[in-house]
């Protein structure tokens, strides 16, 4: 008799919720949001912007000042599957993503730097002088 | 219970794509913004685990402590071969490839 075998018992199992009480640990913990993650920073003669855009490449990114507003916008591409191949699981959104950021200050915009590395998309923009902080000293 | 973890510092769980292909898995985790050398994924009691820590680069370029860690942790099925497992990392995506036991495998039976 010929008996209907079930394939290989997943091999991801719902373990997050298994491991739960082994690892209280993951009880606290915070998924990642879907937007990514983005960090301003005022570090006194720049401001420090930071974006997460992790499988994303260079080419796949684009950054823009205009009025005061900083926007980048990344895509990411969805991954093709061969024949034979299919999704377990698929929590990585891909697509386009766009983000602007209105500036704190006036920045020189030809000495913006930006660089892009293990994911991280850093631009440096460098304050314009008159708001940067100035000490005044005390006669 | 500390659980190895710093204080202070966030943990988060990173987001993972797994495709199964005829002759293995393949995991991929979004670690952005990770030095290779801080990534660390282990096979114990026939679970995956992979860690990383984050640092953030100050002004001068020098690291700072971490500031997150990522975790995940997966159970592994009897078909994994855990001696052929091979990891990389590229552009803040760690990528690990899982293979197929042999006698997991496919097998075309040719008929005579």
């Amino acid at each position: 008799m010929l008996v209907r075998y079930k394939t290989f018992p997943s091999l991801f199992n719902e373990i997050d919720e298994l491991f739960a009480p082994t690892y209280p640990l993951f009880n606290r913990v915070r998924f990642v949001e879907p937007t990514r993650g983005v960090q301003v920073k005022d570090s006194g003669d720049a401001v420090n912007v930071v974006v997460e855009l992790p499988g994303v490449t260079k080419e796949d990114v684009k950054v823009t000042l205009h009025d005061g507003v900083l926007s980048v916008v990344a895509e990411r591409k969805q991954p093709e599957l061969k024949e034979n191949e299919q999704w377990v699981r698929n929590e990585i959104s891909y697509g386009k993503f766009e983000r602007s950021i209105n500036l704190p200050y006036p920045v020189v915009a030809e000495k913006i730097a930006a660089s892009h590395e293990n994911g991280m998309l850093r631009i440096t923009l460098p304050k314009a002088e008159e708001a940067k902080p100035k000490q005044i000293s005390i006669r | 219970m500390t659980n190895g973890v710093v204080k202070g510092v966030h943990t988060l769980v990173p987001a993972v794509d797994i495709v199964e292909t005829k002759n293995s898995y393949i995991v991929k985790l979004d670690i952005p913004g990770a030095a290779k050398d801080k990534i660390k994924a282990q096979i114990e009691d026939n679970s995956l685990r992979v860690s990383a820590s984050i640092a953030e680069y100050g002004e001068s370029g020098k690291e700072s402590e971490p500031v997150k860690e990522y975790r995940r942790e997966f159970a592994l099925a009897n078909d994994v071969d855990v001696n052929t497992i091979d990891a990389q990392y590229d552009l803040g995506v760690l990528t690990i490839t899982l293979n197929k036991k042999v006698q997991f495998l496919p097998k075309e039976i040719t008929i005579n």
